[in-house]
């Protein structure tokens, strides 16, 4: 199995930087999930590492050895891509068995291991098919298998779910996982669905614009996003947002947006007092809000614009001022109307602090914590 | 009541398809129908009102050594263009199927002879094969080649006519070419080439097979193209020297108008509509149920 390791790796295009010095190590038996918007460069990445798009510069390193100019079939990598690419005339067997024959592998060899793959993926009734007659799923398995009898250092897939339905998708996620656990296989996956990236990657991989914006377990991710786009980008719904000054009133350190004033600390003498005057962001989950009663500290009210209820959750939508609509999610089933005046409770050791300028994440340090 | 409805819907249906019927029943049906009927008569300049000789004309023309020779011309010139062309057709599909300003000027220049009228093609390889001062001739003598009397040989007549329509259609089979590799996606050939797969191994087992479908479509068409276009006949050789280079259209032409025996020509005219037909049954059987997968 392999170790991977991405030095600086860059893709221009004629008119396009692609991919912008992305460094990344992806280690033995690892599962890297590479997730950003659309055109943030993900699949230009893939591409790279399959040898299928040329490096403009930077070092593609595999187990020690430098693969830039090595052609894509002497890589050790295999690939399952989106659209599947499943060869239409061939048989689900041919399909599978297609880089043994080009590699003249033993025919009873190729049996023996199109079918050990078959029964992993439980293809075995349909080895006679032609993809034309397959489900989107069992097309996707085939795809599997073919990646899985190269037996490679390293798998490569690229939005492998993204043509099934939500269901299917659900199954096949906890399917490829197990897969990989069993295999400890080394795996790169891209999507561009953060439900994915956080559920299935050992370690995940935020791009925008070309750029690596951050790279850690998903929980880490997600307890600690590290600028206000991997805020909003992983975690679903996204994070609230709101800017404001912070002020010191009488000893407690507020933080004052257009309509409210937002407690932070009770203590004046906290790190974060260097920035009184200053501008800051905060940004809170709509998981982390919780009820309150009017009065109670830490309490505000806000305006209601919209309720959905998600069987035993609900999804709160209200106007926190003039530029910013937040939500919260509420474990219970609410029926709030428009217009509905509510009480949520934002208490400081949820809220994540970004210097305003930058949206970058302040230093631990300068966090909030329960007081 | 539901039954007439129908009934009513259906006719509407029928009565748009009318026009189309009627011009097809008059152009097409009718004078197919005449043909047949004049094939039974001794019919000619001296005779316009016809005898009927029953199945004499088949008998002569089934002997007769001009209709023999026309017959075994077309199955050469088949023979000759339609393989040749079909391949060259695939193999410049093949080259030019990636976009890049070279390979759009190619094509272009590839097609050209398309869109030029058969007439004037004929008349630009008439320059080409002109003995003495042709291109061919000029471009003989620069590499020591030797000088062919194309046009005025029984031997080399039907290679030029070959050489000639090769040229010509080769481009117009490029585009089907063209148009069929749009519909394989790439991906697979990426996937093919991550597994190791050569230029010919892929050629070989995807991007052949999955052609299929438009090779047999261009196949037909190549075929019947080669019965139905004569044109450059009239032009360059009026089907000499000594019938090396008539075809059976063009035997039909002659014997209509030349010799003015229009029950000959509508026996010759039959026999090649069964043959048309005979294709285009090859068509709706194999073509339309294709390969499928
Ligand atoms: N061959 C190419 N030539 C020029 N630009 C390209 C090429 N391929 C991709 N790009 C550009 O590079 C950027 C990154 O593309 P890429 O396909 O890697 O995005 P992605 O993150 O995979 O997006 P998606 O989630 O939509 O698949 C895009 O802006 C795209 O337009
Ligand atoms: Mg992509």
């Amino acid at each position: 199995m392999g170790q991977l390791q991405l030095n600086k790796l860059t893709k221009q295009f004629t008119d396009h930087l692609a991919v912008d010095q992305i460094d990344l190590q992806v280690n033995d038996g690892e599962f890297v999930v590479l997730v950003g918007p659309s055109g943030c460069g993900k699949s230009t990445t893939l591409r790279m590492i399959a040898g299928l798009e040329s490096i403009s510069s930077g070092d593609l390193i595999l187990n020690g050895t430098r693969l830039n100019d090595t052609h894509s079939s002497n890589r050790n990598m295999a690939m399952v891509f989106q659209s599947y690419a499943l060869y239409p005339h061939m048989s689900v067997f041919e399909n599978i068995a297609f880089g043994m024959k080009v590699r003249k592998v033993n025919k009873n060899i190729i049996k023996q291991e199109v079918e050990k793959a078959a029964k992993i993926l439980q293809l075995e009734n349909l080895l006679n098919r032609k993809p034309g007659e397959l489900s989107g799923g069992q097309k996707q398995r085939v795809a599997i298998g073919r990646a899985l009898v190269r037996e490679p250092e390293v798998f490569l897939m690229d939005e492998p779910l993204s043509n099934l339905d939500a269901k299917l998708r659900t199954k096949m996620r906890s399917e490829i996982k197990e897969l990989q656990q069993k295999l400890k296989a080394t795996m790169i996956y891209v999507t561009h669905d953060q439900v994915e990236a956080m559920t299935m990657g050992d370690k995940i991989v935020v791009m925008k614009d070309g750029q690596v914006q951050q790279i850690g377990a998903p929980v880490d991710v997600y307890n600690k996003p590290i600028n206000r786009f991997v805020g909003g980008f992983i975690g679903s719904p996204p994070m609230n947002f709101t800017q404001g000054v912070l002020s010191n009133e009488g000893g407690k350190l507020q933080l004052m947006t257009e309509q409210h004033s937002i407690i932070l600390s009770h203590d004046e003498n906290i790190a974060l007092q260097e920035y009184v005057g200053k501008k800051l962001l905060i940004g809170v989950r709509p998981e982390e809000i919780t009820l309150g009663n009017e009065g109670d500290e830490y309490s505000y009210s806000f305006t209601v614009t919209n309720t959905e209820v998600l069987g035993k959750e609900s999804l709160i939508f209200y106007t926190f001022d003039e530029h910013n609509m937040w939500n919260a999610k509420l474990f219970d089933q609410y029926t709030y109307q428009t217009g509905d005046t509510i009480s949520l409770q934002l208490k400081p050791e949820v809220m994540h602090v970004f210097d305003a300028d930058t949206e970058e994440r302040l230093a631990d340090h300068y966090q909030l914590s329960a007081n | 009541m539901f039954k007439k409805q129908t009934l009513k819907v259906n006719m509407y249906g029928y009565l748009f398809l009318l026009p189309a019927l009627i011009f097809l029943i008059l152009f097409t049906y009718y004078p197919t129908l005449l043909s047949i009927h004049d094939s039974f008569y001794l019919k000619d300049n001296l005779r316009p009102e016809g005898a009927f000789v029953g199945l004499d004309n088949y008998k002569y023309l089934l002997q007769d050594d001009v209709f023999q020779k026309v017959l075994w011309n077309n199955l050469i010139f088949a023979i000759g263009t339609v393989p040749t062309s079909i391949m060259l057709a695939m193999f410049m599909a093949v080259k030019l199927n990636k976009v890049t300003r070279i390979n759009q000027w190619m094509k272009t220049s590839y097609f050209y002879p398309t869109v030029i009228p058969l007439v004037a093609v004929a008349n630009i390889w008439l320059f080409i094969y002109q003995p003495d001062f042709g291109l061919y001739t000029r471009f003989a003598d620069f590499f020591g080649l030797p000088d062919i009397p194309w046009l005025q040989s029984e031997l080399w007549v039907m290679p030029a006519m070959i050489i000639l329509t090769i040229w010509k259609e080769a481009g117009f089979f490029m585009i089907f070419f063209l148009a069929g590799l749009q519909n394989i996606p790439n991906h697979i050939y990426e996937s093919a080439s991550m597994e190791g797969a050569s230029n010919g191994y892929v050629f070989r087992k995807l991007t052949f097979p999955l052609l299929m479908p438009t090779t047999l479509f261009v196949f037909i068409i190549a075929l019947t193209n080669s019965v139905k276009t004569v044109d450059h006949i009239f032009v360059m050789t009026e089907g000499g020297p000594n019938n090396a280079s008539n075809l059976i259209l063009y035997y039909i032409y002659q014997n209509r108008f030349t010799f003015g025996d229009i029950g000959i020509a509508a026996t010759a005219s039959v026999i090649l509509i069964v043959v048309l037909l005979a294709i285009s049954l090859i068509n709706f059987f194999v073509l339309d149920r294709k390969i499928h997968y």
